[in-house]
């Protein structure tokens, strides 16, 4: 197989000191291709959040390193990812109400994050913005909304336009459907899945709902309380888990 | 058989400046048996949680009220019904898990005072008696170490226990009807696993009908016998749970069937519902459905909201309820 785009290698995070300390994530290592979807499960505390904030350079690492294209970018002696590398690796938060900013129209949010990574004028940055929205499915008129005027889907998508801005090539969603609508998250859904596939987005999915995992990526990591405790094809690992705590997460999904 | 609840055409408005009326919900229709369960699905601003607290008598004061339907409680009037006879009802007839509620223990009180306060608010006894049936009450929601866990604050337990301290507090009075809004939307699934097993052995061991808000298809269809469909304040759909899922005939219940993930076949496009759910001040004129419906023609868009019909084993408020067929070309 080709080298990994994205690689976090032997990733350690510890909160805390002395007998407090804890690791929130231990000795974790994941990988992603150019356009391969991956999943991380796993129940809240199990630490796949805090691994994807130190795969995109939010969260400094207690030990261990990420690699980008076959390159060391991100270690504990790093203070933050380095400029350069940064656009390349793009996050969308579970929550679109508390990630856009209340007093940004829509498009301006979109807007400022072109014009942090591309030397545009306002003007080519807003038109940029436009039509980042559009492929998102945001007509003109709510790009004029403010944030509050859309529903909860149409802001997720509004934080999907802003995270390609920088035309990256990992996005990393977390959790992205669990505060939408159903109907809204098939169309979200479907987006995503265009973007990995038409583009050759690598996405990593980050959610507790394998149903969601099981459609959208081939390969998957379980995590609990930190560690990653089983890995592989998405599809072997639903219809044979080796790991007891894998086989109670499917179990638990209701309507089984 | 006589119904524990019967929810007749019922409508709610809030009222607006100069007399202007904003309707929340309109038409929506339920029939429970005693012993049953019943789940409401619906997307945000259907009207469920509306619904729930028109059902305990707390909606909004100066806000919300109702203005047209009945609400039949086990032979009473509840639709416009004063705050005396609310006040036998709520708690000891009708218990209530409210929405958020992993947010609706006080933060600076321990489980002791707010489940014993919940105890005498209703029934005159001492505390030492109080404070008794409270333990037996946290062992009734199979809480381990009870006693401990009635000296907790909120921040020392974890969420499913917290949502099973909220449980206790519901079914203190052994009420006959237990309603669930949204009882395990924030919780892993594991835990959601545990807490709908316990509402299912509470609901048997007690003899309690059951209300269970969701938006989750596939939970409803784990714990209860029925099913109503609420779109943009209406009941679209209700009838037997296998029925609905197998056959569904509302174009709404089937969209939200076929557009889960769960379903799905790898690598192929989810069928998304088009446009987003009618938002509340904004339905459409006709079936409020229609701006998304393949189904819909003329009539749809011309004439008001249909009313729920018989239709086989279910009840449908689409015209088209016979051409469900055609929606699997």
């Amino acid at each position: 197989m080709a080298a990994a785009l994205l690689e976090g290698k032997d990733i350690t995070v510890t909160f805390g000191r002395g007998a407090e300390a804890f690791d929130a994530v231990h000795v974790a290592n994941v990988a992603v291709h150019a356009g391969e979807a991956v999943g991380i499960v796993g129940e809240s505390g199990s630490g796949k959040t805090t691994l994807a904030r130190v795969l995109v350079g939010l969260q400094r690492p207690t030990a261990g390193e990420v690699w980008l294209e076959g390159e060391r970018i991100f270690t504990r002696r790093h203070q933050q990812m380095p400029r350069s590398e940064r656009w390349k690796t793009q996050i969308i938060f579970q929550d679109p109400y508390s990630s856009l900013n209340p007093r940004m129209r829509v498009w301006q949010a979109v807007a400022e994050a072109v014009q942090v990574w591309q030397s545009l004028s306002k003007p080519e940055a807003k038109l940029e913005a436009l039509q980042l929205l559009h492929a998102m499915g945001i007509s003109d008129d709510q790009a004029q909304q403010f944030p509050k005027a859309l529903s909860g889907g149409q802001r997720q998508r509004v934080s999907v336009a802003r995270a390609l801005a920088p035309g990256p090539k990992v996005l990393i969603a977390d959790e992205p459907t669990s505060s939408i609508d159903q109907s809204a998250q098939a169309q979200l859904l479907n987006l995503l899945r265009q973007l990995q596939t038409a583009r050759g987005l690598a996405i990593i999915f980050i959610s507790h709902d394998l149903g969601l995992v099981r459609y959208l990526t081939s390969r998957v990591y379980v995590m609990q309380k930190g560690d990653i405790v089983e890995t592989g094809d998405t599809r072997l690992i639903l219809e044979q888990p080796e790991h007891s705590y894998t086989r109670l997460l499917i179990d638990s999904i209701p309507g089984r | 058989m006589q119904p524990l609840l019967e929810i007749k055409d019922l409508d709610i408005s809030f009222r607006k400046g100069g007399g202007r009326l904003l309707p929340v919900i309109d038409a929506a229709n339920l029939h429970l048996n005693q012993r049953q369960a019943v789940g409401i699905v619906g997307e945000s601003g259907s009207g469920k949680t509306m619904l729930c607290r028109a059902l305990i008598g707390t909606l909004p004061r100066h806000g919300a009220a109702i203005t047209s339907g009945t609400i039949r409680f086990d032979d009473q009037e509840l639709a416009g019904a004063p705050e005396r006879v609310w006040r036998s009802i709520r708690g000891r007839e009708i218990g209530y898990i409210p929405q958020s509620s992993l947010a609706g223990l006080n933060p600076v009180l321990t489980v002791e005072t707010q489940l014993v306060e919940s105890i005498t608010a209703v029934q005159s006894q001492s505390r030492q008696q109080a404070r008794q049936k409270a333990v037996a009450l946290l062992e009734r929601v199979r809480i381990p170490r009870a006693e401990q866990v009635l000296k907790a604050r909120a921040h020392q337990l974890s969420g499913g226990m917290r949502q099973r301290v909220m449980i206790a507090a519901a079914i203190a009075q052994a009420p006959k009807l237990l309603i669930a809004d949204e009882p395990t939307t924030a919780l892993d699934v594991t835990i959601q696993r545990e807490i709908l097993t316990l509402i299912t052995q509470l609901r048997q061991e007690l003899g309690m009908a059951l209300i269970l808000v969701s938006h989750d298809l596939g939970v409803i269809e784990e714990v209860c016998d029925s099913v109503m469909v609420m779109y943009a304040g209406a009941s679209v759909e209700a009838g037997p749970v296998g029925v609905l899922s197998t056959s569904p005939r509302h174009p709404y219940t089937r969209a939200l069937r076929v557009s889960r993930v769960d379903r799905a076949v790898p690598g192929t496009d989810l069928e998304a519902i088009p446009g987003d759910a009618a938002s509340v001040g904004s339905w459409p004129a006709g079936c409020r459905f229609w701006p998304r419906c393949s189904l819909a023609d003329n009539a749809c868009r011309r004439d008001p909201q249909p009313a729920l019909m018989p239709i086989g084993l279910q009840l449908s408020a689409c015209i088209h309820a016979d051409r469900m067929f055609e929606l699997e070309e």
